[in-house]
């Protein structure tokens, strides 16, 4: 199987203050299609900088991003809307992430308007998503700030779907929630997944999530790959000590 | 004996509307309560009851609040005030946004201690230094002079933790002490809250949506939900053996390792 997203010796820094942090640091890896890949780190690890550089938010120092075989590591402006229609982002700041002016149903529509889909195809088609994401079709007349945390991060799953996503990059996309409430997102997207065959990259500092969610997983630590493998192998026998300290670290009951 | 603090049959409401219900609890001297619930189930109105801040607008209708045995509902500012740091600390989520950004850590903590009373500047930073050795802080000296914005987030919830336990309090009220940091970070302040508790056998009440922390923390736990009491009981007993419906569904959605 041809590779979804490649990743060669990407390499990104920082300069504040007269300091230079390598935040990402040579950093390679593939993503097959329809694959869940976890991505876990502490703090400061680098785990954000390389999901924005994933989906071209931020211009990379040094190396290459493919999407479905095509370099699209320079790509700019309009040239990169095809890009978004095969990869979505969803963030933590589940509030932030929509125009607090706008409605819910505005924001989820906005890719179909842009598409040229009239007002009745809009409404319809983003009523249709909101249920699939398991949202009472009624929402789409609210305003972010009228949502519950768990209720936005669906509306923004909503979101990422009007594009028919081959790959959605989550980033601590669970984090802000409710441990009930992560539960359910989580089980929201791995029937979205069984249903439509997307990847992810399912970015998180809880190991216990990533276990039961993802099928590989890259530890990341000072902007490295410290380790990488399948879920299995990587939690039974961690072979780094980034990786062992994650792990030690998670409390339990 | 009498408890450190109580808490009995209280309601608070918000512009009349009550949010926490006829709450009842005990908290004897050393131990460590945990409160778990989901958002919006009445955790922080409680703490910021007992911490006599009513600055969000909740107020205690009904009920009575009592600290060693003398009752503060319906007390003074000036009351609150004089219990608020030097017997009764505080740990917010969000610890890093109560830092002055303009100041660096040192001087902060000076000033920290000196609206408590103290007067020599450089017996709080010997003593500073002393605590922050305890807490195993990487570089105590270099952090004395760090302005906030060079801080992690998870140093900066230590550092409060640090200015919450000079003045030697009784009673450490912590809202979601650790939700804020990542795994690393959240179990460093864990093991020195319970370190801290180790050595000076103060009390503590801990907020947290997480069981995880709860079950690392708490001698005692009391679950809420929807600002009413759903159980209350000891730490083990109840995480092996919930009583309620409601504690088994929290249980079960803590992902496992």
């Amino acid at each position: 199987m041809k590779p979804l997203l490649e990743l060669r010796n990407v390499t990104k820094a920082y300069t504040a203050r007269h300091r230079t942090v390598i935040a990402v640091d040579e950093v390679s890896f593939s993503l097959l299609p329809g694959e869940i890949l976890g991505i876990m780190g502490p703090s400061g690890s680098g785990k954000s900088t390389l999901a924005r550089l994933m989906a071209r938010l931020e211009d990379v120092d040094q190396g290459e991003i493919r999407l479905e075989g095509e370099a699209i590591t320079r790509l700019q402006g309009r040239a990169l809307r095809p890009v978004y229609d095969r990869l979505q982002l969803v963030f933590q700041d589940h509030a932030g992430s929509f125009n607090p002016r706008r409605t819910i149903g505005d924001g989820v529509g906005e890719s179909m308007r842009n598409e040229g889909a009239g007002p009745r195809e809009t409404r319809e088609r983003t009523e249709e998503l909101l249920r699939q994401c398991g949202l009472s079709p009624e929402l789409a007349e609210r305003y972010p700030h009228q949502l519950s945390g768990g209720q936005c991060q669906r509306a923004a799953i909503a979101r990422a779907l009007s594009h028919q996503p081959k790959l959605i990059i989550l980033d601590e996309a669970t984090s802000a929630l409710d441990t009930t409430v992560q539960q359910e997102i989580i089980s929201l997207l791995a029937r979205l997944q069984r249903e439509r065959g997307m990847a992810y990259v399912f970015i998180c500092h809880n190991p216990a999530l990533i276990k039961n969610f993802c099928q590989r997983v890259i530890v990341l630590d000072k902007g490295k790959i410290a380790e990488q493998g399948t879920v299995e192998r990587v939690f039974n026998q961690p072979g780094s000590q980034p990786a062992k300290n994650l792990l030690a670290a998670a409390l339990s009951i | 004996m009498t408890k450190l603090l109580t808490c009995t049959n209280v309601t608070i409401a918000y512009q009349g509307v009550p949010c926490v219900h006829d709450l009842s609890l005990e908290l004897a001297d050393g131990e460590t309560l945990g409160i778990v619930g989901e958002s919006g189930s009445g955790k922080s109105t409680l703490l910021r009851a007992l911490m006599g801040l009513s600055c969000t607008g909740g107020t205690v209708t009904s009920g009575e609040i009592s600290y060693n045995g003398e009752s503060l509902t319906g007390g003074s500012a000036e009351k609150w005030r004089q219990l608020r740091g030097r017997e009764i600390a505080m740990l917010f989520q969000d610890a890093g946004a109560s830092l002055v950004p303009v100041q660096t850590v040192g001087r902060q903590v000076w000033e920290c201690l000196r609206a408590q009373g103290a007067t020599d500047r450089k017996k709080v930073r010997t003593e500073a230094m002393a605590l922050f050795q305890r807490l195993r802080f990487s570089d105590p000296e270099g952090l004395w002079e760090n302005y906030p914005c060079e801080l992690s987030g998870g140093m900066a919830q230590r550092i409060c933790l640090a200015m919450a336990l000079l003045t030697g309090p009784k009673l450490l009220l912590a809202d979601e002490p650790t939700s804020a940091l990542d795994v690393i970070a959240q179990s460093r302040v864990v093991d020195e809250l319970r370190a801290v508790k180790k050595q000076t056998g103060m009390a503590m009440l801990v907020v947290s949506h997480d069981f995880g922390v709860i079950a690392a923390l708490a001698d005692r736990i009391l679950v809420m939900k929807e600002g009413r009491e759903v159980e209350q009981g000891k730490a083990r007993q109840l995480l092996n053996a919930p009583r309620a419906e409601y504690t088994r569904q929290l249980i079960k959605a803590v992902p496992e390792l």
